[in-house]
């Protein structure tokens, strides 16, 4: 139990920076997901926390103590700073029985065998492998050992626990088990939690909180809705999955929205919210392909938003159909929902009309510039 | 399938333990091709140990029909006080040489796979030669450097102190020690290295977040960790220096030193010769030994599986040992001038002297008189031939084995994995005996004694032990399906692999024949056995020369042995480069 802050956290390795001014604030019992594609400093900064990364500069509190602090010259050693782990290889000992495994970290704390056997049980009785005890490692199945791992990183209840991709090696379905698992046990021990993961779903599906990392540095964070609706800049937008990132710039501006042009030209499209600037300024939305709707082709011309488009490709994918239109001359991609069996989607050649969800239109800061999206 | 039809023959096998005969069912599924490979194991690697323990309990030579079957001289072995000398000295010599030589190889390793030391990449190429070079040439080499008076080292020491006496003494006790650590380095380090690369470092980081320090992590993670690895080297250490011969003939002996295979080599043809019964007693009782070693070997190991888990590791830096690390580098620097650059260079500067101490006098006498003489000739040509067709035959059979114990798991493969496991137990000069009972006992096969052929027998099992480990490793890198795909193909099963298995380990295939051609021509303890006045090779010859006093003309033929060796190594070299060139050219 304990509250994690992280302040200007550098790290660099020769020339190359790999962690870059970092400020983080994890209050106590949140579960907070470091997100980003590989290369972005978010394992890194896992290992700063851990102690098996020395920080270039900055400081780390947890719980209170400072466990790194390049100004006072502090550096706590991983033994002690009181946290758990899960690493993506599992890191489980071949010469110790998935029991054994377990105890480790309660053998670390000394504490008593009598003790220490009722822990044991009780946390491989959590993770559902009770029976398992007097196994190797190498005997168990994967997710067995991902759950050995599991049970042993929160055996001596520490303060703070860190997960490295846990569950990158296991497959789809055993994957969304663990989740599950993981989330419950650190809600039981009551740990702050601080995850590091490259997939969205499992980002979403497990944090209170989610950061996005790119390049070495933080680009946006949020409750997981937040990120993934409002993505703060091009980098979160086409990380998150939005399919459409359009340039272009602000025209008329009233009450409910703005016009806006874009930069391969022809009629504008409707954008909801107030507008990034003045009309003429440059602007950058991102809108999902879900939120691109398909109109009847007369309403062009005579609606505002509403453009001609041609059908370059399409795509069944099962509950919908993705279509790549040219909408007098910009690119779009228009995901097409299917009620029945898909039956009236457009084919390719086909002429169609096209308008934006004015409200689902994202309007984006600088990449790099965390916008204050959150707030 | 009907109700009442009999079960397909398939379910039968799935639960063999349940039918009566079942040995006989199974042993109507061994295709005749297994049957022959089975007999030919027995032959070659289990017969002429059984024939050890026979003789053993004969009187006189085998193969005399008026020799008598007694315990006698058996039991007088045993209870004799000079076979526990000699058990004595022979655990000492192997005890203190395989638990430094281990000492020594883990710190190589570690440099290797851990540290930022400059120049650790000259490690592995280093130890590959101390590897595959003969014990022969470290024996003579440093029996002629370590000599108190006219040897190199103390003529170094001897001119910058002004003594007239030099301090090392090689035929001594720490002398045959530090010569056979040298040879051992080599030898261990390839069984420690892959587990020093393998190990995987979150297992460290796991144990350092759980809350234990850097020393218990060490004692607790690295040591049970590595140990396996750490103590299969120790054993193999261990073993290969009990049976050691090369080392206490030269070395050893003058100091007095008498370890079980230079004993054997003296009850046959020393100064006690022609006790055979004893000799074989002597085999019996190392052999024993042997077998309860690799036992406890495999006890310790159990049922733990000490495979690295799977996944991404982070990556992780090598320690920077800061200004230590030219401390590493002093000691890798150090390590090749002893264990190559120095008993090279003692090698042939011996072979230029007109006689072995002699620095004013530089003649190339010695290499004439190797050449000019027809029977040294022989054995050179004798040694070559032997070395070119053994290695091929060696390499073939190991492949071959390797392959059919990977590719048909079952009961001749587990026969034949067990047969090859007693040619590690048999020492060399055990070996050669135990070959010529095997002949000598055969009427017909007698006939063979004093030939060639015996002798390229001996050398082709003396090798296969070495052998079949490059064979294993080289099989294991083509997937069985591979087979499967040429048989689903229409090719036979001997067609798939001659074709096309065989195509695909030619490299490997070719590593292997250089390192078995290699030991099979510095073999020392095979031919000393079963060598005849019209066949002996080089090896004899440098040692005959060697006891006689004629050093330098020893030196100069084994000379010419390493300059071949060399050569055809630059040219393979060569070969290799010509070939990837073509290949990237097309």
């Amino acid at each position: 139990m304990a509250e994690v802050r992280i302040t200007g956290l550098v790290k660099r390795f020769g020339d190359f920076t790999a962690v870059r001014d970092v400020e983080l604030a994890i209050p106590d019992g949140e579960f907070l997901t470091l997100l980003g594609p590989s290369g972005c400093g978010k394992t890194t900064t896992l290992r700063c926390l851990a102690g098996l990364e020395t920080p270039t500069e900055g400081e780390i509190t947890i719980g209170g103590d400072t466990v790194y602090s390049a100004a006072r010259g502090v550096c706590v050693p991983p033994e002690r700073r009181q946290v758990g782990m899960v690493f993506q290889s599992y890191a489980l000992w071949p010469h110790l029985t998935a029991g054994a495994n377990v105890g480790y970290p309660l053998r670390a704390a000394r504490m008593g065998a009598a003790e220490r056997r009722a822990r044991v049980a009780e946390m491989l009785e959590a993770v559902g492998l009770a029976d398992r005890a007097g196994r190797y490692p190498g005997e168990l199945s994967g997710g067995q050992q991902q759950r050995i791992a599991l049970a042993r990183a929160m055996a001596a209840h520490p303060r703070l626990m860190l997960f490295d991709e846990p569950l990158s090696n296991l497959d789809a379905k055993l994957r969304v088990g663990m989740r599950t698992a993981i989330r419950r046990l650190q809600r039981e021990i009551g740990t702050t939690a601080v995850y590091v993961t490259h997939d969205q779903e499992e980002a979403m599906a497990l944090s209170d909180r989610v950061v996005v990392m790119s390049e070495a540095a933080v680009q946006q964070e949020g409750t997981p809705r937040e990120v993934y609706t409002r993505p703060a800049n091009r980098f979160v937008a086409d990380f998150m999955g939005f399919e459409n990132l359009l340039d272009g710039t602000v025209g008329e501006t009233d009450d409910t929205g703005f016009a806006f042009h874009p930069a391969p030209g022809g009629p504008p499209l409707r954008v909801a919210g107030p507008p990034p600037g003045p009309s003429g300024s440059a602007v950058e939305i991102a809108v999902r392909a879900a939120h691109v709707r398909l109109v009847p082709e007369g309403a062009a011309g005579e609606e505002p938003g509403v453009r001609r488009a041609v059908v370059r490709d399409a795509v069944y994918l099962g509950g919908r159909t993705e279509l790549t239109v040219d909408a007098e001359g910009l690119p779009l991609t228009v995901s097409h929902g299917h009620v029945d069996d898909g039956a009236g989607v457009p084919g390719v050649g086909e002429r169609v009309a096209v308008a934006l969800t004015a409200a689902h239109a994202v309007v984006l800061g600088r990449a790099g510039t965390p916008a204050g999206v959150a707030a | 399938m009907t109700a009442g039809a009999p079960p397909h023959p398939g379910v039968r096998r799935r639960f063999p333990g349940r039918f009566p005969g079942r040995l006989v069912a199974r042993a109507r599924q061994i295709g005749p091709g297994a049957w022959a490979l089975a007999v030919l194991c027995t032959v070659l690697f289990v017969w002429p140990v059984a024939m050890i323990a026979v003789a053993a309990f004969h009187d006189g030579l085998i193969s005399d029909p008026g020799g008598t079957w007694t315990a006698g001289p058996f039991v007088e072995t045993l209870s004799d006080p000079g076979t526990l000398a000699v058990l004595g000295q022979s655990v000492l010599l192997a005890g203190v040489v395989s638990i430094l030589s281990m000492l020594i190889a883990a710190v190589f390793a570690w440099m290797v796979a851990r540290t930022d030391v400059p120049l650790r990449g000259l490690v592995t190429p280093l130890m590959l030669l101390t590897m595959v070079s003969p014990n022969l040439f470290f024996a003579i080499s440093w029996d002629m450097l370590g000599n108190p008076r006219v040897g190199l080292v103390n003529q170094v020491i001897m001119a910058v102190t002004g003594a007239d006496q030099g301090p090392v003494d090689i035929t001594s006790w720490p002398g045959l020690v530090f010569v056979c650590v040298l040879k051992a380095v080599g030898f261990n380090y390839f069984l420690i290295l892959a587990p020093f690369l393998a190990m995987d470092r979150s297992l460290e980081e796991a144990s350092l977040v759980s809350g234990m320090g850097k020393v218990r992590t060490f004692f607790r993670v690295h040591v049970p960790l590595l140990a396996p690895a750490l103590l299969g080297a120790l054993l193999m250490a261990f073993v290969s220096f009990l049976e050691a011969f090369d080392f206490p003939q030269i070395i050893g002996l003058p100091a007095g030193i008498r370890v079980f295979s230079t004993e054997i080599y003296r009850y046959i043809s020393g100064d006690a010769g022609g006790r055979y019964a004893e000799a074989s007693s002597l085999a019996l009782v190392l052999m024993a030994i042997i077998v309860v070693l690799i036992a406890v070997q495999s006890r310790v190991l159990g049922r733990r599986r000490y495979t690295t888990m799977s996944g991404k590791s982070y990556r992780t830096e090598r320690w920077s040992l800061g200004p230590v690390r030219w401390l590493g580098t002093a000691v890798i620097a150090l390590h090749a001038l002893l264990a190559l650059v120095l008993p090279l260079v003692q090698l042939y500067i011996g072979s230029f002297q007109s006689f072995f101490g002699l620095y004013d006098n530089w003649t190339l006498d010695n290499y004439r008189r190797v050449l000019d003489d027809p029977d040294t000739i022989n054995a050179i040509v004798t040694t070559f031939g032997l070395a070119f067709f053994g290695g091929f035959v060696t390499m073939f059979l190991c492949v071959v084995l390797a392959w059919v114990i990977r590719t048909r798991p079952g009961l001749v493969s587990r026969y034949i994995g067990g047969a090859l496991w007693v040619t590690v137990t048999v020492p060399g000069i055990v070996l050669g005996m135990g070959i010529m009972w095997s002949f000598l006992a055969v009427p017909g096969l007698n006939q063979l004694y004093a030939t060639v052929w015996i002798m390229l027998i001996g050398l082709v099992i003396a090798a296969v032990p070495v052998a079949v480990r490059t064979a294993e490793g080289s099989v294991a890198q083509i997937p069985p399906e591979f087979e499967e795909a040429a048989r689903v193909s229409g090719a036979g099963r001997v067609r798939a692999f001659l074709g096309l298995i065989l195509r695909l380990l030619i490299p490997s295939f070719g590593y292997g024949w250089l390192v078995a051609a290699i030991l099979i021509s510095g073999n020392l303890a095979v031919p000393l056995l079963l060598a005849s006045p019209d066949v002996d090779t080089v090896a004899i010859e440098v040692l005959n020369l060697n006891r006689s006093g004629d050093t330098a003309t020893a030196a100069a033929l084994f000379g010419l042995l390493l300059a071949v060796w060399g050569a055809l190594a630059v040219l393979a070299l060569l070969a290799r480069a010509v070939g990837r060139r073509l290949k990237e050219n097309r």
